[in-house]
């Protein structure tokens, strides 16, 4: 972790300041109650057993045995506070990354693949929780009882305690290398995993065509392939581990042969005694010990500051479309939707030019045109998932770009091309919208749909499962129609969303949109007869140019690419 | 009272233990023995520097001190060498323990039929291969240290036995004292951790499934409703964390009481017997020495004894899905699909449902090889699943399907579905590039034949238009492409393998109508060759078939020609009603 992590990362939950300092401070009364028992012991031995005066050895067991009672007091006390801080800092962490998530913009997700945002979640969370379990505290100690060594060090005898701190500033570099090695490992660590997540979600969500197509084996090939590269990644690591903590035990018995060697010379010269010479190199031991302890916690802060890194590259992320835009528009305004000279592209190249029409309170209008001609991009744009390049997409007079992500989001509804359920009872899919106030009951059967549940052996509390699996991609999509419709917005965008019902259930969902939508404003793309031709207006799309806007029979006479889909309608019908 | 030891969980977790163990044998033993070497260097440390202490300096033998200081600094880089040894092996064993892990989930994952998929979410297995084999490998990283201290404990406490019976059998109570503090501490903590490692997974799962339907959430501006969900689940992860904190801290302490109380007992006893000469002084302090240098490694063997029980509750959960049996495989038969058979499809008497919902109730119906057969019914009746039985993807309860005269339970899988090609309602494509999409599980179709068949599916076009043409990566489940060029990539993907039967699960229900007429009139070329099952419910592309299969109820309601059903099935008829209203009107 650089100090920038460092800082930011401890920034970031300012909350768990107080407990951590109250936990380190605990947890340093503990280590001192740990130092008297062995005091208490030799002297014991010392005064007890060595003048066989056992009352004496007594009286000190008995407070080396109240130390131990309140060791056993103190010590879980620290370790539950130390341990309270780290869960602590990881949900905290959980939350404000996944809000921070959410608010991100349609194009983040369109990059960033789920398996590795669900790594973020999980993985990067585990190394953190490692760190803050074991490392946190016991670094404050460490660092205090070092400080505390190099002090009783000095006071011994200031020319060896400089002799004994020789070999120091080398393990100083040795630390700085390891450091360099270790973020780097440790950084492609988080890295692979994030694949090795993303590889093994997408083989089970796409589990169906494996088996269906019979490609386990060279699924199996890449997952081992990406794995392999998380393992190497983790040897890496451990290489640097495997040279960096043998550096540290050579350099303590390289000090301590150091201290023994010229303490030899002064004890012969007559200038040290033996006995600051076992004084000194019991400090020794309290200096290098916590060191070791440290070391290895160092690794523990590596990995977690590379988590940290990858969490704050999620929360650097700008969410633009959340932030821009502070107007609600006016709404009695009857122009709804209006495109004035719209240029768009996805990054590569240009899949709308200069597009321009407006669309009325209460019109149904849909759009038309070959795959690829741009119509769910349209569909994007209106839903405010993103904002033209160039020219304006009004809505009721206000420019996309001004308009809150709110207000945008409380009055357009969508129908994507795939129907995604969420996992729980229909009914809670069906009152996604808002789960406390709608009236389902009472909305389906004014809508005359209530019955089409029966076929369900639970009704609307029939569960579904993931993404809706377990019933069929018709009654998958009738519901997400229902879900928009009952959401009950001003405008509604459906984009190729009745492609796969039969005919009944269509007719009953375009009912309702009848009765419950009258006053809404509802662009449908579609490519079926029966559905266009229900349209006020029709958008034709050609290659992400608007070619014609117009009603059926007027295309019909005077549109020639129109007229071309027309006679493959009619062709297919 | 180590009941717990004896569960049949803890019993399969650690024969799972041993047996990844025994995979790694070279490297465990490695890694152990460095540890032991470690353990001993450690040991014999103090009483270097005290023979250096009392030879070399006190007696001031320059000669001595040298040779001793030497002896020394040899001992610590062997020791230090030994730190690196067993790290690095260490952990060799343990990363390879966890990669291994995930390659297993992975493999039988892929095993498990449709059934299972249905019911676990995908989260769910994520958590597995994820937190919970790293939980595991935790204990396998700890695992070396921890048998080279038990070995050191052991010789250690034959020592303290030989030096004085009495004091070595108060030192040697410790060992059952641990034992049943760490068996007591697991049967309590296996319970918390599994629900720590529940409440991990099902955040998992809700973080899976909020951020694979971020679109629908944004659309709803449900933002908050998300967070909301994921939050709960992170408050379960802290509730039940601190519950296995709140147990953690009552028990390891003791862990660390245990060996100071011994001491204390070695104290009060020993001093005891050496005050009246029972014992000699000597004896006394050579044997407390033994005592503080038998702390440290007591100490290691309960932090390790305290981390097996989230070990093995982890452990358990993967196991439970690694045992989960695979319910479609191949069975012993060797009957293969006769070479000139044309597709010949036969149900008969086939019952299946879904959980408790009666699906096919003695489906019955035939068709000749080489047809083109449109499957009809209203949502939900069944249609689609019909498309996953031939292929086997679902078992069916009883009855039989047979191909070409064959039971398609006595096929290998790899064979029916190489023969029984499936274009689903849904076209999911994975994050790779459009060629590997089309040629999923034919590694080794060759471009041409890759192009051939995304001509047919009128994808060729779009996908040459694609920055890198075939090889550009289509973005996880194929964002990105429109519904209706995911469709015609599915399409390709399904035509390739040249399938003695082909279905067509509303393939082609996101294509515009004119590439549709288009596709049709290719396919027309392919399906001569192959019998095809056309789910849909648009009379066009009926129209485009042999036969017309309906079905209503779970079962064959009729079966024949388009306008043989529209004249003599009402219910037939009312399904496209709206059409021939629709045609009057043009």
């Amino acid at each position: 972790m650089n100090d920038n992590t460092f800082f930011r990362s401890y920034k970031l939950v300012p909350e768990v300041k107080r407990p951590f300092l109250y936990s380190s401070l605990i947890a340093m009364v503990a280590t001192l109650i740990r130092m008297v028992g062995p005091q208490l012991i030799s002297r014991g031995i010392d005064n007890g057993v060595l003048k066989a005066d056992y009352n004496y050895l007594l009286e000190q067991s008995f407070y080396y045995f109240i130390t131990l009672i309140a060791l056993y007091f103190v010590a879980s006390k620290a370790l539950l506070s130390i341990g309270l801080v780290g869960e602590l800092y990881v949900k905290r962490v959980r939350e404000k990354l996944f809000r921070h998530l959410s608010s991100l913009d349609i194009n983040y997700f369109e990059k960033n693949k789920t398996g590795v945002l669900v790594a973020r979640m999980t993985s990067d969370m585990q190394s953190l929780n490692e760190f803050a379990r074991e490392g946190a505290s016991s670094i404050i100690t460490a660092l205090l009882t070092i400080f505390g060594a190099t002090i009783a060090v000095f006071l011994v005898d200031v020319r060896l305690a400089f002799l004994s701190f020789l070999i120091l500033p080398l393990l100083g570099i040795a630390t700085k290398i390891f450091r360099n090695y270790a973020d780097k490992a440790y950084w492609s660590v988080r890295e692979w995993i994030g694949q090795v997540l993303s590889s093994l979600q997408e083989g089970i969500s796409g589990v169906r065509i494996i088996q269906a197509y019979s490609d386990e084996t060279s699924q199996l090939d890449n997952f081992k392939k990406v794995n392999n590269e998380h393992f190497k990644a983790n040897m890496q690591s451990a290489k640097n581990i495997a040279f960096y903590f043998p550096f540290l035990e050579i350099t303590r018995v390289t000090s301590i042969a150091i201290v023994i060697w010229f303490a030899a010379q002064r004890i012969n010269q007559g200038t040290l005694s033996v006995g600051e010479l076992v004084a000194l190199l019991f400090y020794l031991n309290y200096f290098f010990d916590p060191l070791i302890m440290l070391s290895f916690n160092y690794d523990l802060l590596r990995s977690a500051g590379s988590s940290m890194k990858k969490v704050f590259s999620i929360l650097d992320e700008e969410p633009v479309l959340s932030n821009t835009g502070i107007t609600t528009p006016d709404m009695e305004n009857n122009n709804v939707i209006e495109f004035n000279k719209v240029n768009f592209s996805y990054g590569r190249e240009r899949v709308l030019h200069d597009v321009s029409f407006s669309i009325n309170k209460g019109e149904t209008i849909a759009i038309v045109g070959e795959t690829g001609a741009g119509k769910s991009t349209i569909a994007k744009l209106i839903l405010r998932f993103y904002l033209p390049n160039e020219g304006d997409v009004n809505f009721y007079g206000e420019p996309s770009k001004d308009v809150t992500q709110k207000w945008a989001r409380k009055n357009i509804a969508y129908v994507p091309q795939e129907s995604f359920l969420f996992r729980g009872s229909i009914k809670n899919n069906l009152i996604y919208s808002n789960p406390e106030g709608i009236d389902l009951e009472k909305e389906l059967l004014e809508i005359g749909v209530l019955d089409w549940f029966e076929r369900y052996e639970n009704g609307l509390d029939q569960e579904v499962g993931e993404r809706g699996a377990n019933i069929s991609a018709g009654e998958r999509q009738f519901i997400a129609l229902l879900r928009a419709v009952l959401a009950k917005r001003e405008i509604i965008v459906f984009d190729e969303a009745t492609a796969n019902l039969d005919i009944e259930s269509e007719n009953s969902i375009l009912d309702a949109t009848d009765t419950l939508l009258a006053y809404q404003t509802s662009i449908i793309i579609a490519h079926r007869l029966e559905t266009i031709i229900n349209a006020e207006k029709i958008m034709v799309m050609h290659n992400g140019k608007l070619v014609g806007f117009d009603n059926h029979e007027n295309l019909l006479r005077n549109n020639e690419i129109y007229q071309d889909l027309f006679s493959a309608w009619k062709l297919v019908n | 009272m180590f009941k717990v030891f004896k569960t049949p969980e803890f019993k399969k977790a650690l024969n799972f233990y041993k047996a990844e163990i025994i995979d790694n044998k070279r490297n465990f033993i490695i890694a152990m023995s460095s540890a032991v070497l470690w353990c001993f260097l450690v040991v014999v440390q103090p009483y270097l520097i005290k023979i250096i202490i009392d030879d070399g300096i006190v007696t001031g033998n320059q000669r001595n001190l040298i040779i001793l200081i030497s002896f020394m600094i040899l001992a610590g880089y062997s020791r230090a060498i030994s730190i690196g040894t067993r790290r690095y092996f260490g952990m060799h064993v343990s990363y390879n323990v966890e990669a291994g892990i995930r390659n297993k989930i992975f493999t039988h994952m892929q095993k498990l039929a449709f059934n299972y998929h249905d019911k676990v979410p995908t989260g769910e297995l994520m958590a597995r291969a994820s937190s919970d084999a790293s939980q595991v490998r935790l204990a396998f990283a700890i695992a070396p240290l921890a048998t080279a201290n038990i070995f050191l404990l052991f010789i250690l406490s034959i020592t303290l036995i030989t030096l004085s019976l009495p004091l070595g059998a108060i030192v040697i109570l410790s060992i059952p004292a641990v034992l049943w503090l760490a068996s007591n501490f697991s049967s309590k903590a296996l319970d918390i951790s599994l629900k720590v490692k529940e409440a991990e997974a099902r955040m998992t799962t809700e973080v899976e499934e909020q951020l694979g339907g971020i679109r629908v959430v944004k659309a709803f501006g449900n933002e908050e409703y998300a967070s909301g969900k994921v939050e709960s689940a992170v408050s379960s992860i802290y509730d039940t964390s601190l519950d296995y904190l709140k147990l953690r801290t009552r028990f390891i302490p003791m862990f660390e009481l245990i060996p100071m109380i011994i001491t204390l007992a070695v104290l009060l006893l020993g001093g005891y017997l050496s005050i009246n000469e029972l014992i000699s002084l000597g004896e006394f302090i050579a044997f407390t020495q033994y005592v503080f240098l038998l702390l440290w490694p007591l100490r290691i063997t309960a932090w390790f004894l305290s981390e097996i029980p989230s070990s093995v509750a982890a452990g358990t959960r993967i196991l439970e899905l690694l045992d989960e049996v695979p319910l479609i495989t191949d069975n012993k038969s060797t009957k293969k699909l006769p070479i000139d058979g044309d597709g010949t499809i036969a149900f008969n008497e086939v019952n299946f449902k879904y959980g408790n919902e009666k699906i096919f109730n003695s489906l019955t119906f035939n068709i000749d090889g080489k047809k083109t057969v449109a499957i009809v019914g209203a949502t939900g009746s069944g249609k689609s699943t019909l498309a996953y039985l031939l292929p086997r993807l679902y078992e069916i309860e009883s009855g039989s399907i047979e191909i070409d005269g064959v039971n398609i339970n006595d096929l290998k899988l790899n064979e029916l579905r190489s023969n029984v090609s499936l274009a689903f309602e849904e076209s999911f494509l994975f994050s790779n590039s459009a060629r590997e999409n089309i040629a999923l599980g034919l590694g080794d179709a060759s471009q041409e034949e890759v192009e051939r068949a995304a001509l047919t599916a009128r994808a060729h076009e779009f996908i040459s238009l694609l920055p890198e043409s075939y090889e550009t990566k289509v973005g996880e489940r194929g964002y990105g492409l429109s519904g209706g060029q995911r469709q015609r990539i599915a399409l390709a993907r399904a035509i390739l393998r040249k399938p003695r039967i082909l279905i067509l699960d509303d393939a082609l229900s996101a294509v515009d109508a004119s590439t549709e007429e288009e596709i049709r009139n290719e396919l027309k070329k392919v399906m001569k060759n192959m019998t095809t099952l056309i789910i849909t419910n648009r009379a066009p592309t009926i129209e485009l078939c042999d036969e017309v299969v309906f079905i209503e109820n779970g079962s064959v309601k009729a079966q024949g020609t388009h306008t043989e059903l529209i004249d003599n099935v009402d219910s037939y008829k009312s399904l496209f009603l709206e059409n021939e209203s629709l045609d009057t009107q043009k």
